[in-house]
């Protein structure tokens, strides 16, 4: 076999297993910033496969490509961490589950194998105890918004 | 089984198992036997292709194949999301080595820079505001993981087919296919705008770039080549490139502003 047509059959299959993986790092993941991570790997299985066509047609075109690729994945980065900086702000957290709240009033929840978020959790971290002694701080209302308070 | 689509089928089967495993909630530790699968159903795939005809370019490739699928494997199975990150500039180095293999220097700077640079970074930025911890249970539990590496195997099963097919088709009709391309390519490159640059900027004839020697080919893929073509015939598109860019600023802007006061007194 040729070696250019080898070496184009190598970054078609190498970009459709990036791609596929992606994919279903995308539909499995539940935290936002890992989908949008997901997405980003599908993007480079395809930047990969215009590689290898630019490779085997001898020009550039598959170039140009993914440099405006690149531009959208540059500009979909801007505004999707502007929508999670706002989600984390209303909600507290980067959950795709929270997206089951888009819906009317008098509908029902949607059903799923593991909405009850009953499957695994993760052991919390062994903090000293300490014996109460002295006054009670004063709690800053201030401190109640910070991270681990919600 | 000769049929190569069986061994493809087999690798699509191995992937999804070994993914499913992987894929958060999993089975505590030994979730991470998981990659056993994962690695035979690549190298099944990556062993049906082709070989490359020297033993230095299947290093290469098969090295930077290796850190690309690893990082992205990586990325979608582990639980925190700021090592989701770090495999994910691990992926984005296999990935940037790839195209430099394939003679697309700039792109490969440019998806190092672009990508583990700029966006991955901004992303540590949000992650270090949420939790970075991975005790979420939206970090430890998935959303169907056997649904979606089945999906993920059924799509990657019939393209590796298809692409396996197509490529054995065209070996047969091999040198008159590479002639069309090539000659329609070289008719292209005399009328099309880019002409006039080419002759400045160094760049070789289509024809001596159809060969397979190397140097040819290295200038065949330049810089200059490149920035040519995007600044004649892609000239529109880069403008329009440079305003998306711009409105995606102002909207993340809008989107993550202060709330406006209602009323002026």
């Amino acid at each position: 076999m040729n070696i250019e047509l080898a070496w184009l059959e190598r970054n078609l299959l190498l970009g459709a297993m990036l791609f596929g993986i992606g994919l279903v790092g995308a539909i499995c993941r539940r935290n936002l910033i890992v989908v949008f991570l997901s997405i980003e790997l599908v993007f480079q299985g395809v930047a990969l496969s215009w590689v290898g066509w630019a490779r085997w047609h001898g020009n550039v075109d598959g170039h140009v490509f993914v440099v405006f690729l690149i531009a959208v994945a540059a500009c979909e980065a801007a505004i999707a961490l502007a929508l999670f900086v706002t989600i984390y702000h209303h909600w507290g957290r980067l959950d795709v589950l929270l997206g089951r709240q888009l819906r009317e009033a008098d509908l029902p929840e949607m059903e799923s194998a593991i909405a009850d978020d009953s499957v695994e959790q993760a052991p919390a971290p062994r903090w000293p105890r300490l014996p109460p002694a002295g006054v009670p701080p004063q709690v800053d209302p201030q401190s109640l918004n910070q991270r681990d308070r919600i | 089984m000769n049929d190569p689509h069986g061994w493809y089928t087999v690798a699509a089967i191995l992937g999804a198992a070994g993914l499913w495993m992987l894929l958060p909630p999993g089975h505590g530790r030994r979730r991470w036997l998981g990659a056993l699968p994962l690695v035979a159903a690549g190298g099944l795939i990556l062993g049906q292709s082709p070989w490359l005809q020297s033993w230095a370019a299947e290093l290469v490739f098969g090295s930077m194949a290796l850190v690309a699928l690893v990082g992205a494997v990586g990325t979608i199975a582990a639980r925190q999301p700021v090592y989701c990150a770090a495999w994910f500039a691990l992926s984005v180095a296999g990935t940037a080595g790839l195209m430099l293999v394939n003679w697309a220097e700039l792109l490969a700077a440019a998806i190092l820079i672009v990508y583990a640079g700029a966006i991955l970074v901004m992303f540590l930025f949000v992650l270090m505001l949420s939790q970075p911890d991975g005790r979420a249970a939206h970090d430890r539990n998935g959303w169907e993981p056997l649904v979606s590496a089945a999906t993920g195997a059924v799509l990657v099963g019939v393209l590796t087919m298809n692409i396996a097919a197509a490529s054995t088709r065209a070996d047969g009709q091999f040198p008159a296919a590479r002639q069309a391309i090539h000659s329609a390519s070289a008719e292209n490159n005399g009328t099309a705008p880019t002409a006039r640059l080419d002759a400045t900027t160094a760049t070789p004839d289509r024809s001596a770039a159809a060969e397979t020697d190397r140097p040819n080919q290295a200038t065949a893929f330049s810089v200059a080549r490149l920035g040519a073509e995007l600044f004649s015939r892609h000239l529109v598109a880069v403008e329009v490139a440079g305003v998306l860019l711009l409105v995606a600023l102002v909207a993340a802007t809008v989107i993550i502003g202060p709330a406006r006061r209602r009323d002026p007194g």
